[in-house]
């Protein structure tokens, strides 16, 4: 059985957050993935990886660069990847492009 | 010590020396503090509240012995500097990069003196890498082969 892809960002576990465009500021749900990666080549540092899944129709118009608040926190796109079903994939950086 | 060992102890000093508050040559400061974030290479994975990485590698040596009685050993030191300093990480690298460099020409008559004359770098290079990922992330990695020359077999030479 298919789940709706809103009933997946209105289970109390995802973040409220607030994505500003170029041209508008919106409320959005976004569910944190943390990955744990170390950084570096010769060097290395300790890394979390920067990701949250949010419904695709809520950032379709969100382009790289643009800004998302989380919890009082900025953070700016770097990458994003919709995987076809509804779901995007946001790829985050705490500096901004 | 050995004359490996003297090479070694001696680039450590010199990169630790690596301060806005020290001349390279008279009147002509260093541009950055890179000095103060040396650590030993442990091949350890750094905190991610750190900033600021400088270590030293010894990371091959071999030895000619076509030369017998003596025998031209060569060491491959990597000094390598890694950052994470937002937007200014590519300018940093660049300072850190020149520092590096300053300090190698500033010392080698003294680590010449010390070591002996027979040492001479005889390969540099350098790669840099910068990365935006979670947070800007710049490494710098300078390689220089030394060339010296010890009396074949000997460990403990005398003269060292």
């Amino acid at each position: 059985m298919d789940i709706p892809v809103a009933e997946f960002f209105n289970t109390g576990l995802e973040e409220d957050a607030v994505l500003t465009t170029a041209s508008a500021s919106s409320s959005i749900k976004v569910h944190f993935l943390n990955e744990y990666e170390s950084l570096g080549a010769e060097i290395q540092f300790e890394s979390s990886n920067l990701q949250v899944y949010a419904q695709t129709s809520d950032v379709e118009n969100a382009t790289q660069g643009d800004k998302l608040s989380i919890n009082g926190t900025d953070y700016y796109i770097l990458e994003m990847h919709p995987d076809g079903t509804g779901i995007t994939t946001i790829l985050l950086s705490e500096e901004q492009p | 010590m050995t004359k490996e060992q003297k090479i070694f102890s001696l680039i450590v000093a010199g990169v630790q020396g690596i301060l806005t508050t020290n001349e390279y040559a008279t009147g002509k400061n260093y541009e950055t503090d890179i000095g103060n974030y040396y650590q030993d290479w442990y091949g350890l994975v750094n905190p991610e509240s750190d900033t600021d990485v400088l270590e030293v590698r010894d990371v091959s040596a071999s030895a000619d012995e076509e030369q017998y009685p003596f025998q031209r050993e060569s060491l491959e030191v990597q000094i390598v500097y890694a950052c994470k300093r937002g937007t200014d990480t590519a300018n940093q690298l660049r300072k850190a990069k020149a520092d590096i460099y300053r300090m190698i020409g500033a010392n080698l008559d003294t680590w010449r003196a010390t070591v002996g004359g027979d040492l001479h770098p005889v390969q540099m290079g350098w790669e840099k890498e910068i990365k935006h990922e979670k947070e800007i992330f710049g490494e710098i990695t300078i390689t220089i082969v030394f060339e010296y020359q010890t009396e074949f077999w000997l460990v403990e030479e005398p003269n060292y």
